[in-house]
């Protein structure tokens, strides 16, 4: 189905044709996700058919974005997430063309533990996409305030809590880092430091530099009462306020949720290990429990492509069953 | 000891008997019911991490009580203190505990960096004060 959900003519995030072709599969068991007006959904397999699976034409780039592996995890809602985690890495390796590169938008462990960051790495080491670039999700900061994270999965560009950017493509990505200095009752933060460093960073850019922004916790509000937003993401959006082009890829609600505000494209990736809970459907955000073979239908990623000349960078989630 | 004064004591440790009565009655109504876990898990200083929220999410201690945390949730959870007054726990896996023992009084607010929107009040009182010694005989039998 490669004419799936990548025209939005009327700019209003809304893909009419793609939305009546794709309600014709509604009895197929493909998992759906609408949020913000966008409609999206396939299974991995499916991807072969997407132009971010051809290969690229001059200026096309085609990455993925993975997240909450949550390496170390074993209780009922997944008992092997390790296996998982490796599911959707065959998954990848079995694209005709590999992505660019990864970005895992934080959560690689489940206690920060050395042992699961020895895990996460060897695991990863079998991934034919050797580029990856992540963030880190409070489960990697639990110790010691993210040292052993930084240490083995920063880049070494990177700076404070791991924030760093780099170009791909004329595309600007910056990683931020939300999960350090939480506050008691309160959400993720970016912290002075880092919006400082964010208004340097972008200072130089053209208006017209597509602009890929990669954090942990969400940085709009999709549900404060489970901590499920970032205190100052104001402050950083405010500093991005300029770019015509902006898609912001976030984790750590185990779902695909979107939203569009003007210029701005919020989505956040499933994870590979656990689903939760759709935002106050149930007493607390902890891991989901499903039925063994549901499971696989509610993990999965999410492939990014962008092409020279289109605003809006195409996104498409697939499943890993 | 005189008729008189046997009727006196007798009325006022029945007035005193009423009056434990009626406080022990106030005491039942206000209190949650005795079978409620967080309270029998408050008397032995424990308090349970569950279903993302200490309970019981206030518990008042005497000076030099050690207070447990057990994690009976399957997300890790971390006890840090607000104002930096304790050093944090670790990352508490799933049946995981925490011990804290607080010798100076005061109000211990604390929260779990994983989840900050947990968070817990331990309100330190002073520790008992010593019994106070017996009047010694020869100052009874002065009484008139």
């Amino acid at each position: 189905m490669s004419d799936l959900l990548h025209h939005d003519h009327h700019h209003d995030g809304i893909d009419r044709r793609g939305f009546l072709s794709c309600m014709a599969w509604a009895g197929t068991g493909v998992l759906w996700t609408i949020g913000g007006g966008i409609l999206r959904s396939q299974t991995l397999g499916q991807i072969a058919a997407l132009p971010s699976d051809k290969a690229p034409s001059a200026g096309e780039l085609s990455f993925l974005q993975i997240s909450d592996s949550h390496i170390g995890f074993a209780q009922e809602a997944n008992r092997d997430v390790t296996a998982t985690f490796q599911a959707a890495l065959d998954r990848i390796n079995a694209l005709p063309v590999p992505p660019a590169f990864l970005l895992h938008t934080g959560d690689l462990t489940q206690l920060s533990r050395p042992e699961e960051f020895d895990t996460f790495a060897e695991v990863l080491k079998g991934c034919r996409t050797k580029d990856v670039f992540s963030v880190p999700g409070e489960h990697d900061v639990l110790e010691d305030g993210g040292k052993l994270y930084r240490a083995r999965f920063a880049p070494r560009f990177s700076a404070g809590a791991g924030w760093h950017s780099f170009d791909k493509n004329g595309c600007h990505f910056v990683g931020l880092a939300n999960v350090v200095n939480l506050q008691a009752g309160g959400l993720g933060q970016l912290g002075e430091e880092q919006l400082a460093w964010l208004e340097e960073d972008v200072r130089g850019l053209g208006s017209s530099t597509p602009i890929v922004v990669f954090a942990h916790i969400p940085l709009w509000a999709v549900y404060p009462p489970w901590g499920w937003a970032t205190a100052d993401s104001a402050r950083a959006l405010a500093i991005l306020q300029r770019f015509g082009s902006v898609t912001v890829l976030n984790g750590h609600v185990h779902q695909v949720l979107q939203k569009v505000e003007g210029h701005v494209r919020f989505h956040s990736a499933m994870s590979t290990a656990f689903p939760q809970p759709a935002p106050g459907t149930a007493p607390n955000p902890g891991p989901m429990k499903v039925p063994a073979e549901k499971l696989k239908g509610l993990l999965g990623l999410a492939s990014v492509s962008y092409v020279p000349g289109n605003a809006a960078l195409a996104i498409v989630d697939s499943t890993l069953g | 000891m005189k008729p008189s004064q046997r009727t006196t004591c007798t009325l006022a440790l029945a007035g005193g008997l009423c009056g434990l009565a009626c406080l022990g009655l106030t005491g039942k109504l206000t209190s949650a019911p005795a079978a409620d876990a967080t309270d029998v898990a408050a008397k032995n200083h424990v308090v349970e991490i569950k279903d993302f929220m200490f309970q019981p999410a206030t518990l008042a201690v005497p000076a030099g009580t050690k207070v447990r945390f057990v994690n009976r949730d399957e997300e890790p959870h971390t006890v840090a203190s607000r104002d930096g007054k304790f050093a944090k726990s670790e990352a508490l896996d799933t049946g995981g505990e925490f011990s804290l023992t607080l010798t100076t009084p005061g109000e211990y607010a604390y929260f779990c960096t994983v989840h900050p929107h947990m968070t817990g009040t331990i309100t330190v009182s002073p520790a008992a004060p010593a019994p106070t010694p017996a009047v010694p005989a020869a100052a009874a039998a002065a009484q008139p």
